[in-house]
């Protein structure tokens, strides 16, 4: 057996220099050799061992196919997944367009206006869906908030959730919050799953319970209860806040904190996978399954059922591998398991996951 | 005494119970004020993030550009003249002024008011006295040398 005292997993996660890797196993794609490789040394031990083995000549088999009939794509200049780099800059600037509103104002620049409950960017609304149906419990609300909470779901109907991977200030410092906990106290190496995570299945229910509480008790009692609670809405009246002292932002800022916290001693995103606000956008981006998102092509993957580099590296712990790729109901579209797709295969047949409006 | 509880809104503003439903809290007239004098309200009740004006801070000068502002109608965006702002109204101490007390003659209230010869007029030609036509902006409070006015928010 060629195969060497390292895992698989560590081979793929460019642990190791390439030199390393015995030359009959980099001739076309490494991954399906060792995927091979990997099954027959489980077959020995493991109980799992047919449908280890079931893999691995399913692997060896998409790869042949891939070699045969379909020749490797052109590259993109930034690879498939250049607008994935965009991301963080796209959140830290929204962030800082909010915080700097009051100045930008004072400054004479008034194309923009508003928060993430409702904004004016050149006179297009924008309008939080879940603000709006309770701003409509008050009455008949004008033109312009319907028009907004029309866009944005139609944006999250064609999109997904955007808004949640690429504009809201909390999801940039929950996800570098999990990022900064993940480098420096890594989770314990739990043993893989036999079969796909399912719990999102949970969190779609408790946030739209969540989202129905929550109008129900606005109804009640009489002001916009969801939004005293949206993380979002609050980060992006800090600015506003500032401007009546510390102790206002201290209040306005106790929540997002409390969160974060708990966020970072759990070690889990526990905030944006139940967010009420996006329980709206949710339902929106599960309208369909053909718009921007992540798609996954079975005859590309070369990676063992076990070794799921996407899934590990999802925030979210959403199944990715499947048929329409993750839930487009839970994916906020951050990319994540794109790039560790393509860092986990580097060969032309990899790449199994692609972001984007096409179904490859 | 309930008055003394809501706070100074800004011009336009529903009756607050309704404003409390209809505002979303997104501080749209915050940005919208060239005066900095709408604020959002703190604290963690039914109020936070809810727009208000602290008179003698910063009192509302009338220039109307809130109400259209306003995307959820928790301002009225019809009103667009000075004379149906309809805030609150204006409140004389009158032992603290200094025409009242005699010695001095200060007109200043009179002077600045957004609706000049209107909300305040000049009783006896010496006297300032508010009357209904105030709309309780909290300009006169806030220019009063004597801090002799007080602005009392729209009973609603």
């Amino acid at each position: 057996m060629p195969m060497p005292t390292t895992t698989f997993t560590e081979n793929m996660a460019g642990l190791l220099p390439e030199h390393s890797i015995p030359p009959e196993r980099t001739v076309s794609c490494p991954s399906a050799f060792a995927a091979a490789a990997a099954a027959a040394m489980e077959a020995q031990s493991s109980p799992k061992a047919e449908e280890a083995r079931a893999e691995a000549s399913r692997g060896a088999t998409a790869t042949t196919e891939q070699r045969h009939h379909s020749p490797a794509p052109r590259p993109l200049p930034f690879g498939n997944r250049w607008y994935v780099r965009l991301r963080r800059p796209v959140q830290c600037s929204v962030f800082m367009l909010f915080l700097l509103l009051p100045w930008l104002h004072s400054q004479g620049f008034v194309g923009i206006s508003g928060s993430l409950y409702a904004l004016n960017v050149f006179n297009v609304p924008f309008a939080d869906p879940v603000s709006a149906m309770q701003a409509l419990l008050g009455g008949l609300v004008p033109f312009s908030l319907w028009a907004g909470a029309g866009i944005v779901l139609l944006l999250a109907l064609l999109f997904g959730r955007v808004f949640c991977g690429w504009l809201c200030p909390f999801g940039l410092l929950s996800e570098v919050a999990h990022t900064l906990r993940r480098r420096f106290a890594p989770p314990k190496a739990t043993p893989p799953a036999s079969s796909p995570p399912t719990a999102y299945r949970q969190w779609f229910r408790v946030r739209t319970g969540l989202c129905l509480l929550g109008i129900i008790l606005a109804a009640w009692l009489g002001f916009p209860v969801l939004n005293s609670v949206s993380l979002p809405g609050e980060l992006s009246l800090l600015s506003l806040q500032a401007h009546e002292g510390m102790a206002a932002v201290l209040v306005a800022l106790a929540l997002p904190v409390a969160v974060l916290l708990a966020e970072v001693l759990t070690g889990k995103r526990l905030w944006c996978r139940v967010c009420p606000q996006a329980a709206c956008l949710a339902l929106a981006a599960a309208c369909t399954q053909q718009g921007f998102g992540v798609a996954w092509n079975a005859t590309r993957c070369t990676c063992p059922r076990h070794a799921r580099m996407c899934e590990a590296a999802c925030s979210l712990q959403l199944p990715v591998r499947r048929k329409n790729g993750p839930p487009r109901s839970e994916c906020v579209q951050c990319g994540d398991c794109v790039t560790a797709c393509a860092k986990a295969c580097t060969a032309p047949q990899g790449q199994a996951l692609h972001m984007g409006f096409e179904k490859r | 005494m309930k008055p003394f509880f809501t706070p100074l809104r800004p011009p336009g503003a529903v009756a607050e119970q309704e404003f409390l439903r209809r505002c979303i809290r997104c501080g749209q007239c915050v940005h919208a004020c060239p005066w900095q004098a709408v604020r959002l309200a703190g604290g963690w009740g039914k109020t936070r993030n809810t727009p208000v004006i602290v008179p003698r801070h910063t009192p509302c000068w009338l220039c109307m550009k809130c109400p259209p502002a306003c995307p959820s109608g928790a301002l009225d965006a019809s009103v667009t003249s000075m004379e149906k702002a309809n805030m609150g109204r204006a409140i004389m101490i009158k032992d603290q002024c200094l025409n009242y007390k005699g010695g001095t003659m200060c007109w200043t209230c009179y002077d600045r008011c957004p609706l000049r010869g209107k909300a305040i007029i000049l009783e006896g030609g010496i006297l300032p006295t508010i009357t209904d036509a105030c709309v309780g902006c909290g300009v006169c409070e806030y220019v009063c040398p004597e801090k002799a006015i007080t602005t009392v928010p729209e009973k609603r």
